[in-house]
């Protein structure tokens, strides 16, 4: 079981700069038994660095690191055969250092700024996988020394941009002050045998084979283990460790006029107990494959105007896209920003019954995992619960240790991919409706919307594959969720399956038209990418009912189907 | 070849429609893979059109099945290790005909048609592999399809200053290898870079080092529609020993080593671990050293330096790489990448003293370039390329070069490249004669000292790679030649004192200088190294080449040349860490 250990050092910090990882040293001295090895290397290294560099013209004044071990057990099958199965273990580094101060530092945005190489947003500094104390402090200490300078670079380009380019709109600092926290949270073993998994991925996969309009189909196992140390000078040492085991079902086909036609079934449990057995798997892939067959023959829908209901999932990503991205912290405050709820602080952004969290210590809802949990941040601070929007209200943003005007401090959402620097990002999105609608009701709802506007049908949109989102300001401020299950429902409560649009829209515009939630709360988990990487994410929400949304016509492929018939199982939906 | 058969026949022009009659399952001895690509490609080559379009005339099947480990150390802990098998079909189909087709063609889009790829399943699994042949072949097609058209467009408005045709003729030929099925000594590879790794422990003057080690099992399973068929393997084990420091001004210093074997038992513990402190031993030399000051006059270049050396200078342009037609609006972007050699066939290229041989069908100890068939199916034989310092041919595939009438059998992946290249002499000199010959050149040049330049850097073995992403650069055919830097050299003074030289880079090199080659040795250094030729060249993230690299082995004397320039590094010196290695600072 986890379990978290402070020592109460926060009492004992004495002075801004060095003296509390001293204090944090000599505390965990005497715990040197229980700590981690690769932690006891950071803290050394930390500590001797920190030192070394005290005597520097420009001394850094803050320093953290954070190593990461990937672990990973995978397994995958294409129509029934296996294609790859592996086992992988490796080690990244990732250094915060800082020299000026926390209200000006080397970090800040250099505004203005033209034709920069953004190679600086990633970079994989590898540590042996051994618990090597020697080898892992050297690899630390050229790393150090190497962000110190660049530290020093960038520190003067900000002096210089400070004082040449107009005032900032946004006055907070560069960096918060936070309490270094002690926890170590053991890391629990990957529990898979892996010739199972492999039989299973080939059991899985192989119904498709047997359907030549299926071009693509496999299944996917993986256990992914993400241990992560981490310490800084202002005490913080901290173990975490997560695992997460996730079945992917993908397959796709074509329809004559060339779109290509996905579906995905993606299930996410922090146990292997938690993903589904072979009957309920068997049966989703049965379904999966109707669904396809159908697709390949539903109408294309037309750009569009009008009500609709976007099922749980759908409403999760439809929310993590236009909400989510644009509450985090740093969006309000980089001038290229469009920053578009910065000065909606306690006005009303959505229905009194609707209330948005984001909340990291939220591991299950329902009978679902949530994997945009975690007890601490990438910056070291715990994770903590953000009531963002308060029945319609919006109150508050997600924050790393990147203060911005009225928000001084962090809420555990510095959250980054191993390579990248942390910034402010989700964790479990969780929407809230007061006294929910039932989904036939909600359905009733939007029937007569669709007659009040006289229009022919509205949209049921069911599955999501994913979707994107423009925060900046340079082109428009928008976005676009992609559906792969998408229902006319007529003015009779009829419903017809149609294929090839995505769903598209302004922010508050879209924000403005919502009207109701049902009591059907779904999960959708993912990954969600931004420049600090890839982070996982939940986005949980009940079905909702928009009086207007706006479709326009998917991408499509060009392409022809394959102009000889499948040598196996043939252009036929009989088994072979 | 141990355990393998050479069959080589001509096939009959029926062959195809007898090998689609052949029952699906009835694989043997070939297995399931081979058996699938024949009756799919039979099928295609049949019944695969558009109406109004032209057939397919080639179609060519090549599925690489790749076991791969790779593992490495640094400081005596070990790096992750990652051992990985994959199956990956890639689908060569050409429509036209061989004298005009749809290759050798760029179109807006920048790059080369792409390589129709697609993942096979692990197993021999008939099914699977048809289906995914199936469905690579049909988009070969219709991508082939568009190329051609787009070709005629292009040329339908120009009169080509070069009529070359774009596919040479070849007769079917087969050949069948037993599969190596050793499984990967992973632990023994661990303990082995790890054990090198732990050399650089006592050395505190190495301020980082590493140890890299791949080893592979590649099979390939490959047939074309003129009936050639081979399964071939290539087993391949490497290991790099790298090592860096930096001097008290901050100068960068570093070196490494390599060994290379077909298998994990070539590789002989003891010789690494020499090399390794050899080196260590020499980057703490260097730190203490002297940078080179600009130096023009005879160099002597020795043992791996004549090897890189030549490898990164001259042996590009032994490759018989001709420029493609492109689109207008491509061709206002893309520099042409014809080999300037072309039009030097026939012509002195090198001293008359040197003859340069390629031959792929040696396999004795320490060479590791060879192979039984090449990539287009032509089985390989020995190449005589330049004879007493004329051009007499390149190094080909089965893509045409004015010049070059057929294939050599030297398509590696993508094109041409060398194998085992011999550079000879009949005139090569003992090494007390090759001394006196350099000391007599310096003393005529009236310079204070000569230089010996014993070691060179690699372009694909670079450690800054393995801390952090880096973008590595194969130079193939540039018109003017890229040299690492000098890892290892010295002036040699008239008196015969030896004075270690920290860092320098060679100056202005091109092929030409190998024009003023004046002695050879009579022993040669054999030094084999991953060599990657393509005109898109590949990513590094590890610091070594990728596994799938090939690797090329030259023999060759060393080299004595009347004139060349060195001269300190041109990039700026780094300024030196802040804080001592903690390791070693400690302890004082």
């Amino acid at each position: 079981m986890p379990y978290t250990r402070s020592h109460g050092w926060s009492k004992l910090k004495l002075a801004r700069r060095v003296l509390p990882w001293l204090t944090a040293v000599l505390v965990l001295e005497a715990q040197t038994s229980e700590t981690p090895v690769v932690l006891q290397a950071m803290q050394a290294e930390l500590e001797r660095s920190m030192d070394a560099l005290a005597g520097e013209e420009v001394p850094p004044y803050f320093l953290s690191y954070e190593i990461t071990e990937l672990r990973s057990i995978g397994t995958s099958a294409s129509f029934g055969a296996l294609t790859t199965s592996g086992d992988s273990r490796s080690r990244g580094l990732d250094v915060d250092l800082r020299v000026g101060d926390y209200k000006l530092d080397n970090t800040r945005q250099i505004r203005g700024a033209r034709n920069t190489f953004p190679s600086s947003l990633w970079s994989m500094v590898a540590v042996p996988v051994e618990d090597d104390v020697d080898a892992v402090r050297s690899v630390l200490w050229r790393e150090t020394d190497r962000q110190y300078k660049r530290a020093l670079e960038q520190f003067t380009n900000v002096e210089t941009n400070v004082q040449v380019k107009v005032e900032a709109e946004d006055q907070a600092g560069d960096f918060s002050r936070e309490s270094g926290h002690q926890a170590i949270e053991e890391a629990t073993p990957i529990n898979v045998d892996r010739a199972d998994w492999e039989a299973k991925v080939e059991r899985y996969s192989e119904p498709f084979s047997a359907y030549g309009e299926i071009l693509r189909a496999s299944a996917r196992l993986s256990a992914f283990t993400e241990t992560r140390w981490f310490a800084n000078s202002d005490g913080a040492a901290i173990q975490t460790a997560e695992t997460i085991y996730r079945l992917f079902i993908s397959a796709s086909t074509k329809a004559a006029d060339g779109m290509e036609l996905p579906l995905y079934r993606d299930y996410g449990s922090f146990t292997p107990d938690g993903l589904p057995d072979d009957e309920t798997v068997a049966r989703d892939v049965a379904t999966m494959i109707d669904t396809l067959l159908a697709l390949r023959e539903a109408p294309v829908v037309d750009p569009y105007t009008g009500p609709a209901i976007l099922s749980g999932t759908a409403s999760g990503v439809f929310f993590h896209e236009i909400l989510g991205h644009r509450v985090e912290g740093h969006r309000q405050k980089l001038e290229d920003e469009g920053q578009t709820f910065k000065t909606m602080r306690n006005e009303r952004v959505l229905p009194e019954s609707f209330s948005v969290f984001f909340d990291p210590t939220q591991k299950r809802l329902g009978s679902s995992d949530l994997v945009g949990s975690y007890r601490y941040d990438n910056q070291g601070v715990a994770g903590r619960r953000v009531a963002v929007i308060d029945k319609g209200i919006l109150r508050n943003f997600l924050m790393s240790r990147t203060p911005i005007d009225g928000f001084p401090n962090s809420n555990g959402h510095g959250r980054k991919q191993m390579g990248f620097k942390p910034v402010a990002r989700q964790s479990n999105l969780i929407v809230h409706v007061e006294n929910p609608l039932t989904s036939d009701e909600l359905k009733a709802r939007l029937i007569a919307a669709i007659k009040a506007e006289g229009k022919p049908f509205g949209l049921r949109f069911v599955e999501i594959q994913g979707g994107f989102t423009i925060t900046g300001r340079t082109i428009p401020n928008s976005f676009n969720v992609t559906p792969l299950l998408v229902y006319r429902v007529y003015p009779d409560g009829r419903e017809e399956l149609v294929r090839g649009v995505d769903l598209i829209g302004t922010p508050l515009t879209t924000f403005s038209r919502i009207v109701a939630g049902d009591d059907q709360i779904a999960v959708f988990n993912g990954t969600c990418g931004a420049e600090s990487g890839g982070v996982p994410v939940a986005a949980a929400s009940p079905g909702i009912l928009v009086s207007q949304i706006e479709v326009q016509k998917k991408s499509k492929s060009q392409e022809r189907a394959p102009l000889l018939p499948a040598p196996i199982g043939g252009q036929t939906h009989d088994r072979i | 070849m141990t355990g393998s058969e050479v069959h080589r026949k001509l096939l009959l022009a029926a062959t195809l429609l007898v090998v689609g009659l052949v029952p699906a399952f009835a694989a043997e001895p070939e297995g399931a893979t081979m058996q699938a690509l024949r009756d799919e490609l039979a099928r295609s080559m049949a019944e695969l059109r558009m109406d109004g379009m032209p057939r397919p005339y080639f179609i060519a099947y090549t599925v690489v099945d790749a076991d791969t480990l790779t593992t490495g150390a640094s400081f005596g802990a070990s790096l992750p290790t990652s051992e990985a098998r994959s199956r990956r079909l890639q689908v060569e189909l050409r429509v036209g005909e061989p004298a005009f087709d749809n290759t050798n063609f760029r179109d807006r889009s920048f790059m080369p048609a792409r390589a129709l790829t697609r993942t096979l399943p692990l197993a021999d699994d008939y099914q699977e592999v048809r289906r995914q042949t199936w469905l690579a072949t049909d988009a070969a097609y219709k991508q082939a399809l568009e190329m051609l058209a787009k070709k005629r467009a292009v040329l339908q408005n120009e009169t080509r200053s070069e009529e070359v045709g774009d596919f040479h003729a070849q007769e079917p030929s087969s050949y069948f290898e037993d599969a190596d099925t050793t499984p990967l000594p992973v632990a023994e590879l661990e303990d082995l870079v790890r054990d090198v790794s732990s050399v650089f422990v006592d050395m505190p003057d190495v301020h980082n080092s590493t140890v890299n080690a791949t080893l592979g099992n590649h099979r390939v399973y490959y047939v074309n529609s003129e009936g050639t068929a081979f399964t071939r393997s290539d087993p391949h084990a490497s290991v790099w020993v790298q090592a860096q420091t930096q001097a008290e001004d901050g100068a960068v210093v570093r070196d490494f080593a390599a060994a290379h074997g077909q298998r994990w038992e070539e590789i002989e513990r003891d010789h690494l671990v020499a090399a390794a402190r050899e080196i260590g031993k020499t980057v703490a030399a260097r730190r203490a050293a002297s940078d080179l000051a600009r130096y023009t006059g005879p160099v002597l270049v020795t043992g791996q330096a004549a090897a890189e050396l030549f490898a990164q200078v001259f042996m590009p342009r032994l490759l018989a790489k001709r420029a493609p037609d492109m689109d207008p609006q491509f061709r206002r972007f893309a520099a042409a990448g014809r080999n300037p050699f072309i039009d030097k066939l026939g012509g002195r290229v090198l001293p008359r003293l040197l003859d340069v041989v390629d031959d792929p069908t040696i396999a004795v100890a320490g060479f590791h370039g060879g192979y039984p068939f090449d990539d287009d199916g032509v089985p390989s034989a020995p190449t005589t390329v330049v004879e007493r310092g004329i051009l007499r041919t390149l190094l080909s595939s089965r893509n045409p070069v004015a010049g070059v009438d057929a294939s050599t059998g030297n398509r590696r992946g993508a094109g041409p490249l060398p194998s085992n290249l011999r550079i000879t002499s009949e005139r090569g000199l003992e090494p007390g004669d090759l001394e006196e010959e350099f000391a007599q050149l310096v003393a005529e040049w009236g310079n204070e000292y000569g230089v010996v330049v014993h070691r060179l850097g690699n372009p694909s073995v670079s450690q800054e790679a393995a801390s952090t992403a880096r973008v590595i650069v194969f130079g193939a055919a540039a018109q003017e030649a890229s040299v690492e830097d000098v890892n290892l050299a010295y002036k040699v003074f008239p008196d015969g004192r030896r004075e270690l030289i920290r860092n320098a880079e060679f100056a202005a090199l091109s092929d030409a200088a190998f024009k003023e080659i004046v002695a050879v040795s009579k022993a040669p250094t054999v030094y084999t190294m991953s060599y990657d030729a393509s005109d898109f060249p590949g990513f590094s993230l590890s610091g070594v080449p990728a596994p799938e690299t090939p690797r090329v082995t030259i023999s060759i004397p060393d080299l004595l040349f009347e004139e060349l320039t060195l001269r300190k590094p041109s990039e700026n010196i780094p300024r030196p860490p802040v804080a001592g290695h903690p390791y070693f600072d400690e302890r004082g």
